[in-house]
């Protein structure tokens, strides 16, 4: 498609992507070498994917079904891949379009606000101090919380939510990527990550308060 | 502490972004400046990233099952598809009589 509105040189040139030590000509790679080059690229991303699939899923069983499904996707499609580009990223774009097609329609729906619309009593004025939550104060209290209520706590965010949350603070993808990999505009992404990062506030520092962790009920 | 005032109202809606590195160099100055003057602001900063990091400490990726991996790594594994194809060639060099 290129090659009619560039000069054969250009083209070529185009085509030939430096990775690693040695160029990539995806005109003339063979299948094989598509394939060693899939096998030394992608797969190292497997314990990364499998643990994302885990929190979006929140199974192990389903976990494992995205994944697989994940690869057998990026080896049919790898030739679009065009090498020197965010392999990761578009690893997760496709983890992430396979899970919200195939498992999260027949998973059972969270408890908390699903969509972005949905009106949010716990971001009336969030540009105030902190006024609910967890204060700096209590920043001990997060020392003391067992790993086990953060994830329940992650569980319980909606799966949008829960998938920006996810991207942004343990993948640390940019508000750009994540936008690619979920398919919609930086402002959505950036009001799922703060409903989200709300959300999980609140629930965790509710939960510290159970615990007896930090004193006190209710609001500050 | 100081008392909350409009600048810390345009900081606060910027927080998030300038926690995760969204804001550009010009902006990021005028936050970290504000933040150097406002205890109440830098209180704010200080929990959003302790959020942060609790959730990566805690979400960080699970191992992969080894049934997943030995699944994955049998299909698209290099070395394993040699020995299956070696397997096929030989079966057709050598047919059953």
């Amino acid at each position: 498609m290129r090659a009619e509105h560039w000069s054969p040189i250009v083209s070529y040139a185009m085509d030939l992507v430096t990775d690693g030590d040695k160029p990539v000509d995806l005109a003339t790679e063979t299948e094989s070498e598509r394939a060693v080059r899939f096998e030394r690229d992608a797969l190292p991303f497997l314990d990364q994917l499998y643990g994302a699939a885990l929190r979006m899923t929140r199974n192990a069983a389903d976990a494992e079904d995205v994944v697989q499904e994940t690869f057998a996707k990026a080896f049919a499609s790898f030739h679009q891949f065009a090498p020197g580009t965010n392999l990761k990223a578009w690893l997760y774009r496709i983890l992430t379009n396979t899970y919200i097609n195939s498992y999260r329609k027949k998973q059972r729906q969270p408890l908390l606000s699903e969509d972005d619309d949905v009106e949010d009593w716990q971001l009336h004025r969030a540009e105030q101090h902190t006024s609910v939550g967890l204060r700096s104060a209590e920043m001990e209290a997060l020392d003391l919380m067992p790993d086990s209520a953060v994830t329940e706590a992650m569980n319980a965010l909606s799966p949008d939510f829960r998938t920006a949350v996810y991207l942004a603070d343990v993948e640390g993808f940019s508000y750009k990527e994540i936008a690619e990999i979920m398919g919609t505009p930086i402002g959505t992404v950036m009001s799922r990550l703060n409903r989200g990062r709300t959300q999980l506030r609140v629930a965790l520092a509710e939960h510290a308060r159970e615990l007896g962790i930090i004193p006190g009920g209710g609001r500050r | 502490m100081s008392e909350p005032n409009a600048d810390c109202e345009a900081v606060l809606a910027r927080l998030a972004q300038f926690l995760d590195g969204e804001c550009v160099e010009a902006e990021a100055d005028e936050i970290r400046s504000h933040l150097d003057a406002c205890d109440r602001c830098v209180e704010d900063a200080d929990v959003a990233l302790a959020l942060k990091a609790l959730v990566q400490r805690c979400c960080r990726a699970a191992a992969a099952p080894q049934t997943l991996r030995t699944a994955i790594w049998t299909t698209y594994s290099r070395d394993q598809r040699i020995s299956v194809e070696y397997t096929e060639i030989t079966s057709v060099r050598f047919p059953p009589q």
